[in-house]
């Protein structure tokens, strides 16, 4: 039988959640108005800014175009996942020091996007960071401080895998 | 409004008018507009059935809930089949075509500016074929709806001359791509209480040939974002004759055989290029699109051109 609601398992941020849920509701909005976590940004909320990015079984997607629904036991990493303010995530310091971020609405959105990238290929070249940015749309900051700190962000992540750091 | 996650193709579907869901990526922006208002909402992603791609008994088959980023990364088909490779690479963004599928770029809506807009814009219009009213806004004397057809992946399959299996009143058929898109295309010119209710299951493609080379190109306002203002998919070389497919210039994709047969022969290239605007002013069906006027359109049928390095 079709239902009006349907409870969905999601494992967020490590966490397993359950969360109850309308057919046409989104995984923007559960993230954002039932799980409390805000950093994931309603931008154009048609799929074509990238500012709701979050990453649903280890691939980069717009979490406002998601049907809830379709989410269902997947695993779900938002921003408030990957760092915290006394321990970032190499990629958000690498934001930070980069300059990458001005007004800072698309930058939850750029660092998933980049973290999905840097999760399946670590030494991207500069033409596969352009591809897989290609998706999130910056109106302050233009891109190429981005892409430097995606870049350097890189780099860090390296250097830690070869134990030259304390990985988090 | 309801909503079911299959997960067997043998689960019944009791709701009227249904809205089957590979990836949602086409409807959601739609629903929010407010251009459309499915109530019964079927998800597929979790159907195995529908996930496989594979070369069996001479056919490539390809299950309708592979992903775009799937088929776009997939070594057999970047191998053998190039030209659906690339077209499913150069859809939308990185972050839509995770989450795509290729049965849902199939059955995507048609687009028009009069048409993708919010309600509140559209209130100051009559009601056009597609939101169930009598007017097509682009051509108002013509008796349908003239909206385009953007799908990539789709000129792609018609040059493989793909067939498709789907499911409609309960039975599982199968056809030709290109003649389930133009029915799709009539229907889909219409208010979405009218459109097709058929779940689409897999796509059939003969196996590629020796020798055979294939290609895809696509011109978009922003590539990595926009729908295309023009596509072309050719295949050519091997024994059978070359196929050349152009898309979004028309409310379906269109089969260019008169551009294909100058492919085959010894014609130059600037010959095939003069042919395919030729056949293209006889099949085009140009509107008015974002930014881009018909003349313009126009002016791009000699990008045809891009793919002709495939005869060498």
């Amino acid at each position: 039988m079709l239902e009006n609601n349907h409870t969905i398992h999601l494992t967020l941020n490590g966490e397993s959640r359950a969360f109850t849920v309308e057919p046409q509701e989104t995984l923007l909005h559960v993230l954002r108005e039932r799980a409390h976590l805000t950093g994931a940004k309603k931008g154009c909320d048609l799929g074509e800014c990238g500012a709701c990015t979050v990453i649903m079984d280890g691939r980069a997607v717009n979490s406002c175009c998601v049907f809830a629904m379709e989410a269902d036991g997947s695993t779900v990493e938002t921003i408030e996942g990957i760092g915290t303010a006394d321990q970032p995530h190499p990629l958000q310091q690498a934001f930070i020091d980069a300059g990458a971020i001005q007004c800072g609405y698309c930058t939850p959105g750029m660092i998933m996007a980049a973290k999905a990238l840097l999760d399946r290929d670590p030494h991207p070249t500069r033409e596969e960071i352009h591809a897989a940015m290609s998706g999130n749309l910056c109106r302050c900051t233009g891109y190429t401080k981005i892409e430097e700190a995606i870049v350097a962000a890189s780099r860090v992540i390296d250097q830690y895998a070869n134990g030259k750091g304390a990985q988090q | 409004m309801s909503g079911q996650v299959l997960s067997s193709l043998h689960d019944v579907v009791s709701a009227e008018h249904p809205t089957y869901i590979g990836g949602g990526t086409d409807i959601m922006p739609l629903l929010k507009n407010e251009v459309r208002d499915d109530k019964d909402f079927v998800f597929l992603k979790k159907i195995p059935e529908l996930h496989v791609l594979e070369e069996k008994d001479g056919e490539l088959i390809i299950g309708a809930t592979m992903t775009l980023t799937e088929l776009a990364e997939s070594e057999l088909l970047n191998s053998r089949y190039a030209a659906i490779a690339q077209a499913a690479s150069l859809t939308a963004s990185p972050q839509i075509r995770n989450i795509a599928t290729v049965g849902g770029n199939i059955m995507q809506d048609r687009r028009c500016i009069y048409f993708n807009q919010p309600h509140l814009w559209r209130s100051g219009l009559a009601y056009c074929f597609k939101t169930g009213g009598s007017i097509c806004h682009q051509i108002p004397n013509s008796p349908v709806c003239r909206a385009i057809y953007y799908s990539d992946v789709a000129t792609a399959l018609i040059a493989y001359e793909a067939e498709v299996e789907y499911i409609e009143n309960g039975e599982t058929r199968r056809t030709d791509l290109m003649s389930l898109i133009e029915r799709h295309s009539v229907a889909n010119g219409l208010a979405c209480g009218e459109h097709l209710p058929i779940l689409v299951t897999r796509f059939f493609v003969p196996a590629a040939e020796e020798g055979e080379r294939s290609g895809f190109y696509k011109y978009a306002m922003r590539t990595t974002i926009d729908f295309p203002i023009i596509n072309f998919a050719l295949r050519c070389g091997g024994k059978r004759p070359a196929r050349l497919v152009a898309g979004a210039v028309a409310p379906h994709p269109v089969v260019m055989a008169e551009t294909a047969a100058k492919i085959d022969s010894d014609a130059t290239d600037d010959e095939v290029i003069a042919q395919a605007e030729d056949e293209l002013r006889k099949l085009a069906m140009p509107i008015k699109e974002a930014c881009m006027p018909p003349a313009i359109k126009r002016s791009l049928y000699r990008h045809v051109a891009m793919l002709l390095d495939l005869r060498k």
